[in-house]
């Protein structure tokens, strides 16, 4: 039981650090852009790859947050059909969309791993303004897949032990 | 096998997903995995999926919507925006129907910083509602300004939503966000219009009271110290993508930057505020890159399979005039609308309308202001509008939904009224677009 709560006091840890990260990066674009403009019309000089660099920030911060966002079940979801059934049809169906969510993450998880290490092996390079390894881009996504993976196992979970009312209390609890 | 088969496969699928609780990105998700794993060679489809993620989001293009909610998060944070706020009541003084025109300029500006009209809607039903019904407003001049005046959400810019459906729908950006500025004052100003006639024929409906009337040098002095600057960052980010200074992209960051140089000279911008700014944008922004993730395979999958011809096809041939089609197209996201939240209605839609936009020859820009003007018409439209029922959850608890419904009419005939003249004359949209650098 302790090393089962030190688990999942480890894990909503790795989920806070990529919700900060997320935000530490957004962060970063807006400075890096900036000081691109700075340097254009008060040094008169150019900065390379800027751009390309935030784009891939964003992917970065799609990926690095989308399971500390699950946790606080903020992704958007129709409730409409939802809301209006029993509590324990609602639930079963909680468990349901878990289960599919940990089989689509998966999926990606491991399809992610496969053409990253394509990606790296091969030393397929972004043909863009700076020429960055593809692994670097396209890495982050079996990451953030497998960290969401867990995140709706562990909701299924709490679904199938309680009911929905536990999904957000007791993983805030730690 | 036939579009239409396939058509119904995916919608029904994705419909599915949606109605048993799977998140929206997920559903997306989901559809795109079967759909490339069936079309697209399996496995060897499943390695095109995760490039296809990469393609989605990895795009510079898309900078300006996390940097626009940021905007807003810092300014709403440091309690900038609410200063705002005060400032625009102490100029209103007693003129008819007072409250309901500073729900519809506190909704603008809230809505404008967030880019979320419900939020707004949220925000103003729990704030200024009540003092309202205090005041003897009756509820249609309660409620109906504070649903209102989220439409002006996505089309006064800066516009989170502007920008992805632009990115999507391959509409230059600039262009788009200009192209809204003059629709959404024209529907700031027929609101504000309706409001004071209305309030003016019978007084009852909002009846006026005594205002603590504020010395002109305050207000004056307020004006600069509060409003003034806020403005002047909103009019630096369209003011620079306007003349060609800056891309939109750098437009939306530097207007972040001095968002938050702003909330530093005002002296609120703690390490709490600022961590709850980026929070609040972090959360935002990942919920709508990781549903943006489906963007490029779902577009390619219909594609694929012919839908996205199919629909073209039948849509370009109807022996009807091409405005037919176009109020078709309108109908269907009305009805989107009123069920599924924006990002997802753009991501499912985009993929067929762009095609018949382009075969039709219409201006892509001028098609993009009235979709996003009918995106936010269909959240207050009866009745399943989602902006009702936040209106519904926090109104007092003897308004029916026949209140709301009768307090949000107007405003959607209001819309309806504005989405007409751009139909009817197109410069509404363009004209400002066609000076640009």
């Amino acid at each position: 039981m302790a090393a089962g709560n030190k688990a999942t006091r480890l894990f909503d840890a790795f989920l806070n650090i990529g919700g900060a990260l997320a935000g530490a990066l957004l962060i970063a674009v807006m400075l890096l852009t900036s000081v691109k403009v700075i340097f254009r019309y008060v040094l008169r000089e150019g900065l390379m790859g800027i751009d390309q660099i935030s784009g891939t920030l964003l992917l970065y911060v799609a990926f690095l947050g989308a399971a500390w966002v699950l946790r606080r079940e903020e992704h958007v979801t129709i409730d409409l059909l939802v809301t209006r059934l029993n509590p324990n049809v609602r639930r079963w169906l909680n468990i349901i969309n878990s289960v599919i969510g940990a089989v689509l993450c998966l999926i990606l998880t491991v399809w992610g791993t496969m053409e990253s290490i394509t990606s790296w092996q091969r030393g397929i390079l972004i043909p863009a303004e700076i020429e960055i390894p593809r692994v670097i881009n396209v890495g982050v996504i079996p990451l953030g897949g497998f960290f969401l993976f867990l995140q709706f196992i562990r909701r299924a979970h709490i679904h199938l032990r309680g009911g929905e009312a536990e999904t957000v209390n007791a993983v805030e609890r730690g | 096998m036939e579009w239409w088969i396939y058509l119904l496969f995916f919608f029904g699928g994705l419909m599915i997903l949606l109605l048993i609780g799977l998140p929206v990105a997920f559903a997306f998700t989901l559809v795109n995995i079967v759909g490339v794993y069936v079309f697209w060679g399996g496995g060897i489809g499943l390695n095109q999926l995760i490039l296809s993620i990469d393609s989605s989001v990895s795009t510079f293009a898309l900078v300006p919507v996390p940097m626009f909610i940021l905007m807003g998060a810092v300014m709403f944070h440091s309690g900038v925006a609410y200063k705002m706020i005060d400032v625009l009541d102490e100029w209103l003084g007693r003129i008819a129907g007072r409250l309901s025109l500073l729900a519809v300029g506190a909704g603008a500006l809230f809505a404008t910083l967030t880019g979320v009209a419900m939020g707004s809607v949220a925000m103003l039903g729990s704030t200024l509602a009540p003092d309202m019904q205090r005041r003897g407003y009756s509820k249609s001049m309660s409620f109906g300004p504070i649903l209102a005046s989220g439409s002006l959400a996505i089309m006064i810019p800066p516009t989170a939503l502007g920008v992805i459906l632009a990115s999507l729908g391959k509409i230059s950006v600039g262009k788009l966000l200009v192209g809204i500025i003059l629709p959404g004052f024209l529907l700031a100003g027929v609101y504000a219009l309706y409001i004071v006639v209305r309030c003016t024929l019978k007084p009852s409906l909002a009846p006026a009271y005594d205002v603590s009337p504020t010395p002109m040098g305050r207000r004056i002095g307020n004006t600069f110290r509060y409003v003034v600057p806020l403005v002047s960052v909103i009019f630096v980010v369209i003011g620079t993508i306007f003349f060609g200074v800056a891309t939109p992209t750098e437009a939306a960051a530097v207007g972040a930057l001095l968002c938050f140089l702003l909330a530093m000279a005002y002296g609120k911008l703690t390490w709490e505020v600022i961590k709850k700014a980026v929070g609040t944008t972090a959360s935002i922004s990942v919920m709508v890159l990781i549903i943006l993730t489906g963007s490029a395979a779902f577009s390619q999958v219909l594609a694929f399979t012919g839908v996205t011809s199919g629909i073209t096809n039948l849509a370009v041939g109807l022996p009807v005039h091409p405005i037919v089609i176009l109020i078709l197209m309108q109908i269907v996201l009305l009805f989107l609308g009123m069920f599924i939240e924006q990002t997802s209605i753009v991501l499912v839609t985009i993929p067929i309308y762009m095609p018949i936009v382009n075969s039709l020859g219409w201006d892509p820009v001028w098609f993009g202001a009235i979709m996003l003007l009918n995106l936010e018409l269909a959240t207050i439209s009866p009745p399943f509008g989602l902006s009702l029922f936040v209106m519904k959850g926090i109104a007092p608890p003897d308004t029916s939904m026949g209140d709301i419904y009768r307090a949000a009419i107007p405003f959607v005939g209001l819309n309806l009224v504005v989405m007409a003249l751009m139909i009817i004359f197109p410069a509404i949209v363009l004209w400002l677009p066609s000076l640009m650098k």
